[in-house]
């Protein structure tokens, strides 16, 4: 019988901790993949895990819609409570693995005045952008050599990777995703 | 080749006059037989490097070429080069398929992700006897399943320039697709009820690359189907889709009369990658 409590205890004690490890179903961080960011570091997709984060995906040469998804996404970070607009990470994902290298990437990060301890690019090889931008229900097609279109959606992923919240279009009213972010931490 | 050596056999057969020619026609022979063998075995050699890095079990090449995408851009027609890629004679079966959710457990129907695949993923294979589907093309896969399998071999998924250019072909011509009598043929073919039973991969039309079932089987997964910018986000967040809503769609189109395409184009942009459908399925590529 004492035996057969402490068992129940233990299970007690440990079970919240398998539950914590195991991803949720709709987690995008499923998908095993390892990446690179903008100093050539690899970032298995599952580090990502453990943080709320705002992701988009973006090439660093675009000179339409890129730099307003990013300066939106300065625009949602402004209107979070100051702690969480200064810590609230934000990972970029390239769409051109080819001229985005990491040295392009970081130049990108320096040039938009982008905090490397909040902002992140990561690259891979085109199949792997291709299977993470279905998972985030981006599409983009590149146009000549130096365009490419593509879905203009900021996404929210709770720490497990689990979509809470889009932006998809950049007249879109910030609010529900501001309020969500606030919710989520 | 041929011509060396008959005039080296004339200069044999013919009389021997002096002992000084006849030695000048064993130097000769030596010299011929020593120039042949170094041709032959270059030849040899020359043919084993194209058949080391050219061929791929399974696969045909497809000569590159120019290829017309449905759409325009700006309001012209416009060619894609699309370099020799080789691609997959056959569509992947069941048995492959299966072979490959065996070696991959986190692809089984029972402990696959929901979001890489939703509910009727590999239905089929539990209702009925599955040797009997064994060689029929697998369906009821989604993209990011069909995109494992082909990375598993060392390959990957058409783009949709590949898979279109190859899929221009008739049984004759790499451009097939500029008769009407074929286009005709494509159709008919679309127009089949989908509920009949699907065949072998190997009982079905093979075209001039060597390719078969490229139409009329099944639809097929391309790699970058999700470039296919229709979509219902009609609130700016695709630059395109003016250029792609359907009431421009006829007008912007490169070949008004290639409805085949206006099909798989439309097919491609409504879907999603977790989808799985009784009539897609895919084959993979190779760029080298």
């Amino acid at each position: 019988m004492k035996f057969l409590r402490s068992l129940f205890i233990l299970i007690l004690v440990f079970s919240p901790v398998t539950l914590a490890n195991q991803l949720p179903a709709s987690s995008v961080y499923h998908f095993d993949s390892a990446w690179m960011n903008q100093n050539s570091q690899t970032r298995e997709i599952v580090e990502l895990r453990g943080e709320a984060r705002l992701v988009a995906f973006i090439y660093t040469y675009c000179e339409h819609t890129c730099p307003l998804i990013i300066s939106k996404i300065k625009d949602v970070l402004h209107s979070l409570p100051r702690d969480l607009a200064t810590r609230m990470p934000v990972t970029l994902i390239t769409l051109d693995p080819v001229r985005d290298t990491p040295d392009q990437m970081k130049a990108y990060l320096l040039k938009n005045s982008l905090n490397e301890k909040q902002w992140e690019i990561l690259t891979d090889n085109k199949e792997d952008i291709r299977v993470l931008s279905n998972l985030f229900g981006v599409k983009y097609k590149a146009m000549s050599k130096d365009e490419l279109a593509h879905s203009n959606v900021i996404t929210l992923l709770d720490a497990d990777g689990v979509i809470l919240s889009q932006l998809r279009g950049l007249n879109e009213d910030k609010k529900s995703l501001i309020d969500k972010i606030i919710s989520s931490f | 080749m041929v011509r060396f050596y008959l005039l080296i056999s004339q200069k044999l057969v013919s009389p021997i006059k002096n002992r000084r020619v006849q030695m000048k026609r064993v130097i000769f022979l030596y010299f011929g037989l020593w120039v042949s063998q170094v041709v032959v075995l270059s030849d040899l050699f020359a043919s084993e490097a194209t058949t080391t890095t050219q061929v791929h079990a399974g696969m045909v090449r497809i000569d590159g070429g120019s290829y017309q995408p449905l759409y325009k851009e700006n309001g012209k027609a416009r060619n894609v080069t699309v370099e020799p890629f080789f691609l997959d004679q056959f569509q992947v079966t069941n048995r492959e398929f299966l072979l490959f959710v065996e070696q991959y457990p986190k692809w089984r129907a029972n402990q696959v992700s929901p979001i890489f695949a939703d509910q009727g993923y590999l239905s089929h294979l539990d209702s009925r006897s599955v040797s009997k589907q064994d060689n029929q093309p697998v369906t009821y896969v989604s993209w990011y399943a069909a995109m494992a399998y082909c990375k598993a071999q060392g390959k990957s998924l058409p783009s949709t320039e590949q898979w279109e250019f190859a899929a221009q072909a008739n049984d004759i011509s790499p451009l097939g697709i500029k008769s009407a009598k074929f286009k005709r043929k494509i159709l008919d073919w679309y127009a089949k009820p989908a509920t009949d039973p699907l065949p072998d991969v190997h009982d079905t039309e093979v075209n001039y690359w060597g390719v078969y079932g490229m139409h009329g089987v099944v639809w097929e997964q391309v790699s970058d189907f999700n470039s296919a910018l229709v979509t219902g986000e009609s609130r700016g967040d695709s630059a395109l889709d003016k250029q792609l809503f359907c009431g421009s769609g006829a007008t912007q189109a490169a070949d008004p009369g290639d409805y085949a395409a206006f099909m798989r184009y439309a097919l491609r942009s409504s879907y999603a990658a977790e989808y799985t459908l009784a009539t897609m399925g895919f084959r993979c590529v190779k760029d080298r």
